[in-house]
């Protein structure tokens, strides 16, 4: 059993070195320099912030509305966010307010476009590369499992699991109380439990 | 803790989010329940298979793009073509601007609410973003903040009649614009709040002016822009800066009235005066 003390210590980004991009406790580091400076107009401080960033965003994206509409609506965020940035008051992480315009963008695309959550990513397998074929099979599993997530419990646990968000910061990422990511949670897990069973796999 | 206590609090518990009294009061119900630990271990599995996803790379010509679309954005933001320094975000409601003409145009849109339903947190925080996305266009490039709206919320085009007949009350554009203006469009759009008409329009001097008619006040529309409120041919009017333009609501019956893209407080008082006045002849 994977105890929460375990879990604690031995937090989900640190067994995670295979990950290129930056998650958000390394993000936190951004200083508030490059972001003052961004909010002056300076584009090298807008492509540092791009840089740091980036990848956060379009893997985000890539989950919540496929990868066919992952680059624009990246692009999407960051020229909102670039066009805002002097609405950017620090009361939040810089992060965790681009998180928040990458969740609000991606479920009005799924609003727009009125795509079945599921159709997403469901013949979009992302990485046949490397690992065991159990692993790889697995992954698959569980891409196909989020793509059947309603878009506000999968953006969530996406905010928890892959992007390693503490609660405070996901409940300000959704505009949620904090409760309310728990119980989102506890909903995500135990419908991802169920997808993945429809799909095949044993617990 | 019974079974059901621990379930609500076992995200929370997994996660490391529980306060200690709690997390110990949990760890406690665990040792001794194999279902609510079966549960967990379910969990710790999702975390592992989490763990070991993809990290899909962005493509590299990313930035490019979005550099070339910043550098648009500033070759598309000259400094206005009045004798009037751009207003900083901060103190962009210097109340002499109210007086003051501004640049070219001016965008026209009627916005009729057609269905009473209120709407949850995040349509309301999609509905700011893209406001403030056709509003910062609006400034620029009132017809690409036009396409954008009709992207957003599924525009089509129609006729005042129709959008009355989809609406069942007469939109007040139906009592035609004031003198030097006419109706250029006319759509239906898909609102988070509601289904609106939207009638975009053009003055002789070039200029669009937006009017929004819908049953609630959308204060959300506008962000934390300042605001100030004021008497228009006699209505109690709120008015908010946006750039170089004015936007301003009243209420109209029982629904608000909201022009978006007015130059100046004369400009607003015009329409105030034309849309609230009796109906013409014919």
């Amino acid at each position: 059993m994977t105890s929460a003390a375990l879990r604690r210590n031995a937090p989900l980004a640190a067994s995670n070195t295979s990950r290129g991009a930056r998650k958000w406790t390394q993000m936190q580091d951004t200083t508030a320099e490059i972001v003052a400076a961004a909010q002056r107009g300076d584009r090298d401080a807008q492509r540092e912030l791009y840089e740091l960033s980036h990848q956060n965003v379009y893997r985000l994206m890539v989950r919540m509305v496929g990868l066919q509409d992952a680059d624009d609506l990246t692009q999407q965020v960051f020229l909102q966010a670039f066009r805002r940035i002097d609405q950017f008051s620090g009361r939040s992480q810089f992060s965790t307010w681009l998180y928040r315009l990458a969740v609000n963008e991606s479920l009005q695309h799924l609003r727009r476009s009125k795509r079945a959550q599921f159709h997403v990513l469901e013949h979009e397998p992302m990485d046949h590369s490397s690992g065991h074929s159990d692993n790889v099979e697995q992954k698959d599993l569980l891409e196909r499992a989020l793509a059947r997530l309603e878009p506000d419990l999968r953006s969530t646990f996406l905010l928890r699991e892959v992007e390693d968000l503490p609660y405070g910061e996901i409940a300000l990422a959704l505009d949620v109380p904090e409760g309310t990511v728990g119980s989102r949670l506890n909903r995500a897990r135990r419908e991802l439990k169920q997808h993945l069973i429809e799909l095949g796999w044993e617990p | 803790m019974n079974c059901s206590e621990v379930q609500e609090r076992l995200s929370a518990y997994f996660d490391g989010e529980l306060a200690d009294e709690e997390q110990t009061a949990v760890a406690a119900h665990l040792e001794g329940c194999s279902a609510c630990g079966e549960e967990l271990a379910v969990f710790g599995k999702l975390s592992e298979m989490s763990a070991s996803l993809a990290d899909p790379q962005a493509p590299t010509h990313l930035w490019n793009d979005l550099e070339a679309k910043l550098d648009n954005d500033e070759d598309h933001n000259p400094m206005p073509s009045v004798a009037v320094a751009p207003p900083s975000r901060s103190q962009r409601f210097p109340p002499r601007l109210f007086a003051i003409a501004a640049t070219v145009l001016v965008a026209v849109g009627l916005g009729v609410a057609g269905y009473k339903i209120w709407f949850s947190p995040d349509e309301h925080d999609h509905l700011a973003i893209n406001f403030e996305h056709y509003l910062e266009e609006f400034d620029k490039d009132p017809e690409k903040a036009q396409r954008i709206l009709l992207a957003k919320y599924d525009g089509r085009p129609t006729t005042v009649q129709e959008a009355a007949a989809k609406l069942q009350y007469e939109p007040v554009i139906a009592k035609g614009l004031p003198s030097g203006c006419s109706l250029k469009d006319v759509y239906l759009l898909d609102m988070p709040c509601c289904t609106c008409a939207q009638a975009v329009c053009r003055c002789d001097d070039g200029q669009h002016i937006a009017v929004f008619e819908h049953d609630l006040d959308q204060p959300v529309w506008f962000g934390d822009r300042p605001s100030i409120d004021c008497l228009c041919d006699g209505k109690p009017t709120n008015i908010v800066q946006i750039d170089d333009r004015l936007a301003a609501t009243w209420k109209q019956g029982n629904r608000y009235i909201t022009i978006i893209g007015a130059r100046d407080l004369e400009d607003v008082t015009r329409f105030v005066a034309h849309l609230s006045g009796p109906k013409p002849n014919g």
